[in-house]
């Protein structure tokens, strides 16, 4: 029982608690607060595994922009209504057992996959700049779609926004026009 | 692997003594300074008695900080009602943990090899043997990335401290705080690609080393002169993300009381400020580290000095690593002394000017700066090769 | 049982949880976070073959993975905040007419 295996275990289990905590809290705040505890645990599990590029990703990215994101919407969403008293659906014993199955199943294939095959990993094969070259060199095109792709998302965003707007304010324009002449 | 352990955790205990030190020191600082600004003599009722004399201490008020600490552990937890009890807790270690932990990738001396240091103790040398350390807490490759990774965490505290406080003007608080950071986070990531590109990266050490050449025959390679309208974008950009006056209208006593932190009192108040003071000093340090040519003095590499002309003055290792880490500090503390003079000379920014200043003016420039400085590196290197 | 069977199993583990969380919540808000969980699940499998493999390759997709999922929740918390808007609660139950 290595340190390292120590480690994966100590964060797994902080990964884990996190998940099932999300699973049973109430108010979608802590909610968030779980996700990114559950979120924190899985960066420490990329560090112990020696991907430090991939830890520091995840913890800028969904950490330090994504869940900001819904924690900002949360703040801004606090309605008190129905799924406050009721966390679950109707479904909640049928989405158990479905939970079980799958897990079964899941786990079912991994044992049989055993044993993984061992491969040699050169030392510094997760480096920055190892990453960076490969990324620059191998994946720029992919790198480059995914950023057209996401302009494209983004207008079309945008443009739902504005059709949105631009149809309430004629609404509003229409209903005051109509007040006048009746 | 016990040697790693020992050397550290005197690293770690180091990170941690001086970083609360200085928090406590630029208290005093930022009054003092303010005071000979202002013309005024500043505070310096505090005092300490010695027992059993009438010898009062003052100190020029040094004692002032330690008041204020005393003062934030003894009062009352006060506590609101019907508000988030576990956001409420957790909020002031979110603003406070990653303000410490961007220390750990920060290098405060350059090589420390533990068996020249304590030559003077056979028994200590032989047992480090020849082994030498990075003078950091964490010698990780990506560097500058884990500083903003953990900006980004800092965000997350302040919005959960306003808006667990079940009260509107700190919500309002707490949405200005949060768009605020957002949005310098991003003017700093920016600002800082353009010296990623010319050092090649992101590793803080290797970036320090590289500025102990010299450009041009004389200057000393330091970044702000590789980079001089990025050191202005950084200086800005950072002042905003700490929320320093001109920035700080999230926590601007006349418009919201206190912003984000109106209910938070003694402890977790003093925690948010602490890591204010703490994030004065960690803005200092990484300018210094990216811009200021780290722990070195101007020509002095780890060895010695190299002046130019190809004079060179070797030094023993002791006196490089003191000189080192002493040099750090005092460029660390020049340059808080600078963000506490423009903190008591300007006037603050109104919230839609301050959005206005880092979307439509910050950002286009820093901008313009890493298109220039792309150009200007091809180019060099295109020469070059 | 070594470490990579354990993490994939983890990951199985948190792909599961999110997927029935995703069905059983009933907060939009919170569904939401459940398909984060979810994605986080696969990332974590991917992050685990990637380091037993050695591949590059890997590393680079899960860096694009992070930021197609940060460009998702870009779009679908305002789409969420618009629908919330006019339907006044986050009970997806309320939503039920948007079906078919």
């Amino acid at each position: 029982m290595t340190i390292e295996t120590v480690f994966l275990m100590v964060f797994a289990l902080g990964s884990l608690t996190g998940a099932v905590a999300m699973f049973f809290l109430r108010h979608p705040m802590r909610v968030a607060l779980a996700l990114i505890g559950t979120m924190v645990s899985l960066a420490a599990i990329y560090a112990q595994l020696g991907m430090h590029v991939i830890a520091v990703f995840q913890v800028l990215v969904y950490v330090g922009a994504v869940m900001v994101f819904m924690i900002y919407a949360i703040m801004l969403l606090d309605v008190r209504d129905r799924s406050f008293t009721e966390r679950f659906s109707p479904l909640l014993v049928a989405g158990l057992a479905g939970l079980l199955l799958l897990l079964g199943v899941l786990i079912d294939g991994l044992l049989r996959g055993q044993p993984f095959p061992a491969v040699d990993v050169p030392p510094d094969a997760f480096s920055v700049s190892t990453f960076a070259i490969v990324f620059m060199e191998q994946f720029w095109v992919y790198f480059a779609l995914t950023a057209v792709l996401l302009l494209v998302a983004e207008i079309a965003a945008s443009a739902v926004i504005d059709i949105r707007r631009r149809g309430q304010d004629v609404a509003a324009v229409r209903a005051e026009r109509g007040d006048d002449h009746g | 692997m016990m040697q790693d352990l020992v050397v550290h955790g005197v690293f770690i205990v180091y990170a941690v003594l001086m970083l609360m030190t200085v928090g406590l020191v630029l208290t005093w600082v930022e009054r003092k300074q303010a005071a000979i600004m202002s013309d005024r003599i500043g505070a310096n009722r505090a005092y300490l008695r010695i027992p059993f004399t009438q010898v009062k201490l003052i100190w020029w008020g040094l004692f002032h900080g330690l008041a204020d600490g005393l003062k934030m552990l003894l009062k009352e937890d006060w506590r609101p009602n019907s508000y988030d009890r576990m956001a409420y807790a957790v909020a002031p270690w979110f603003a406070f943990v990653p303000v410490m932990a961007v220390f750990a990738v920060i290098p405060f001396g350059g090589e420390l090899v533990p068996g020249t240091f304590f030559g003077w103790f056979e028994g200590t040398s032989e047992w480090f043997g020849d082994r030498s350390y990075a003078m950091q807490v964490a010698p990780l490759d990506a560097g500058l990335l884990i500083v903003f990774a953990l900006g980004g965490i800092a965000v997350i505290g302040a919005m959960l401290a306003g808006w667990s406080s079940n009260n509107k003007f700190s919500l309002l608080g707490a949405v200005r705080a949060g768009s605020q950071m957002i949005s310098y986070e991003l003017v700093i990531g920016l600002t800082i690609v353009g010296l990623i590109l010319i050092y090649g990266t992101v590793n803080l050490v290797s970036i320090v080393e590289q500025q102990s050449g010299v450009l041009f025959g004389f200057i000393p390679a330091w970044g702000i002169f590789l980079q001089p309208f990025a050191a202005i974008l950084f200086l800005v950009a950072a002042q905003a993300e700490n929320q320093r006056i001109p920035f700080d209208l999230p926590e601007a006593e006349s418009e919201l009381i206190a912003g984000y932190f109106t209910e938070y009192s003694a402890m977790k108040m003093g925690l948010f400020m602490f890591a204010e003071f703490i994030h004065i000093a960690i803005i200092a340090a990484l300018f210094t580290t990216l811009f200021l040519g780290g722990y070195n003095l101007p020509y002095m590499t780890d060895a010695g000095f190299l002046l130019p002309g190809g004079f060179e003055i070797a030094l023993p290792h002791v006196l490089v690593v003191l000189l080192q880490i002493t040099v750090f500090w005092v460029k660390v503390f020049l340059m808080c002394g600078f963000l506490i003079l423009v903190r008591w000379s300007l006037p603050r920014f109104r919230y839609d000017q301050l959005l206005s200043f880092a979307w439509r003016f910050l950002l286009p420039l820093a901008l313009i700066n890493l298109a220039i400085t792309a150009v200007a590196v091809w180019a060099i290197q295109g020469i070059g090769a | 049982m070594d470490d990579t069977t354990f993490l994939l199993a983890l990951s199985g583990m948190l792909f599961a949880l999110g997927l029935v969380g995703v069905i059983v919540r009933r907060n939009l808000l919170v569904m939401l976070m459940f398909l984060e969980l979810m994605l986080n699940g696969v990332i974590l499998s991917l992050v685990v073959f990637t380091q037993m493999l050695g591949a590059e390759a890997g590393a680079v997709l899960v860096f694009l993975v992070f930021v197609v999922a940060a460009a998702e929740i870009a779009i679908a918390v305002p789409i969420l905040l618009l629908l919330v808007r006019t339907g006044r609660t986050l009970d997806p139950g309320a939503y039920a007419g948007l079906k078919g």
